[in-house]
């Protein structure tokens, strides 16, 4: 029979305690403490101590929170704005109307050409999301702004803002969110977008390296990582068609699916 | 609002998750009302983890206030498959530690400043057993080393692993504090049961 001495039974006491013993290790702790007079007093000592913490812990005499001093705070925060965010947004803007005039300009006169009609509009939020080629910087007070079709929202940080399209969708865009905005789609490049179809009058699909997703009547949140790397698909109500790689498949509410980048739907700015 | 009304009602843990990641969801999307359910939901159980690491009621207020603050901030960047008590709560848990931190750079000038100063050091249970309000005790009376790790894992039932992240120290690390501490406050409770004639 293996034996224990004393010192490694009070390592393993602490371990079980922890949660972390295993089964042998747990054998070896009964055999030793059948014998041993002093460890199983110490065993029932910080067993004592174990569920007095928890039971103390438990029932600690909180006062009444302040919400309403929270609230204030996030209220504070959101009409913070540091310094920089003066001057950044006007450079990213610069930089983007540089790089989408560039992209948009075989289209222009052409036939097929998109009117530059509005397609939306900023229905609420707070945020730096800076929106081309109408250099426009979605903010709560320019809640109603009306955005253009092949409009790109580049994202400098600040608060989630959400966009609703003319077709009844509603989009909300993650801080480090870049899309590009179609009639009836968007397109995203990196970030998170919250898509809320419940109640879109018409198909909307969201198109991103990943895959391509409708759902008419479907909540759901797609996301991808820093590198791009990969994208994830969660499903809150509804059912969303997902096609990737070449296949597709439905997911149901509750479902959520990680997707690789599909080399067929690379998009650029 | 509906809708947010709806997730105000829901029973059980799982209920809670489901509840929270959808008025996060709602959040990330700029809902604020969502937002203030959540505020609501949570305030009490992050007030409570500030206060019993930071030991001091106002300073506790603020970091509760703070990370709520910083969970608004970085919305964009939760999880949703992750329960969002538990990300809130480690975000409590850096406010509290930065605190800290910057207590003990500036020690001298607050112990000037707190020695008029008469809040409880730190929340004491209610209707708990005399054992367990002595354990209590006794843990606030450990250095900042052996007590954090002891209240994130009784106080939020974190795992080794939770409270390693959490403190940002190794699981070696963590399992060594959890068992000094509480060697360290079976003593305690030894000495004083000894004092006192009880156990």
């Amino acid at each position: 029979m293996e034996r224990l001495d004393c010192e490694i039974t009070e390592r393993l006491v602490h371990l079980k305690l922890d949660g972390e013993l295993r089964g042998d290790d747990q054998r070896l702790l009964t055999e030793h403490m059948d014998r041993c007079e002093d460890c199983r007093r110490l065993h029932e000592e910080l067993s004592q101590v174990d569920g007095a913490l928890r039971e103390g812990l438990g029932a600690l005499e909180m006062p009444e929170p302040d919400i309403d001093g929270t609230r204030q705070s996030i209220q504070r925060a959101r009409r913070f704005r540091p310094s920089w965010s003066r001057w950044l947004p006007a450079a990213a803007a610069l930089l983007l109307v540089v790089t989408v005039t560039l992209i948009a300009l075989p289209r222009l006169g052409g036939p097929g050409s998109v009117a530059a009609a509005p397609a939306m509009v900023v229905s609420g939020g707070d945020a730096m999301h800076v929106f081309e080629p109408d250099q426009r910087t979605a903010q709560s007070r320019q809640a109603g702004t009306e955005l253009q079709e092949h409009s790109v929202a580049w994202g400098l940080g600040g608060e989630p803002i959400l966009l609703e399209f003319v077709g009844g969708a509603r989009v909300g865009l993650s801080n480090e969110a870049v899309v590009r905005i179609g009639r009836k789609s968007i397109d995203l490049f990196k970030g998170g977008l919250r898509v809320d179809l419940e109640n879109a009058g018409e198909d909307f699909t969201v198109v991103t390296p990943w895959g391509e997703f409708s759902g008419p009547g479907s909540l759901f949140i797609v996301h991808s990582d820093a590198d791009g790397g990969s994208a994830r698909i969660d499903v809150y109500s509804g059912e969303v068609t997902v096609n990737s790689r070449g296949t597709q498949r439905v997911l149901a509410e509750g479902q959520t699916s990680t997707l690789k980048p599909d080399p067929e739907r690379a998009i650029t700015l | 609002m509906a809708e947010t009304d709806a997730l105000r009602r829901g029973s059980g843990q799982d209920g809670a998750n489901v509840a929270d990641r959808h008025l996060a969801a709602l959040a990330t999307g700029g809902d604020g009302d969502a937002f203030d359910l959540l505020i609501e939901r949570h305030l009490a159980s992050v007030q409570r983890l500030c206060w019993s690491m930071l030991s001091n009621r106002p300073d506790a207020e603020d970091a509760a206030q703070e990370t709520f603050v910083r969970a608004w901030r970085c919305l964009g960047r939760f999880d949703t498959q992750r329960a969002f008590g538990p990300w809130l709560r480690g975000i409590a848990t850096k406010v509290c530690l930065q605190m800290l931190r910057s207590r003990g750079r500036h020690s001298d000038r607050e112990m000037s400043l707190d020695a008029s100063y008469h809040e409880p050091a730190a929340p004491e249970p209610v209707e708990a057993s005399p054992l367990a309000r002595r354990a209590v005790e006794a843990l606030a009376t450990l250095s900042e080393t052996y007590r954090l790790p002891l209240t994130l894992f009784y106080l939020e039932d974190a795992s080794v692993a939770e409270v390693a992240e959490a403190l940002e120290i190794s699981q070696g690390a963590a399992r060594v504090r959890l068992h000094r501490g509480r060697e360290q406050i079976r003593e305690i409770l030894m000495e004083r049961g000894t004092d006192d004639g009880t156990t």
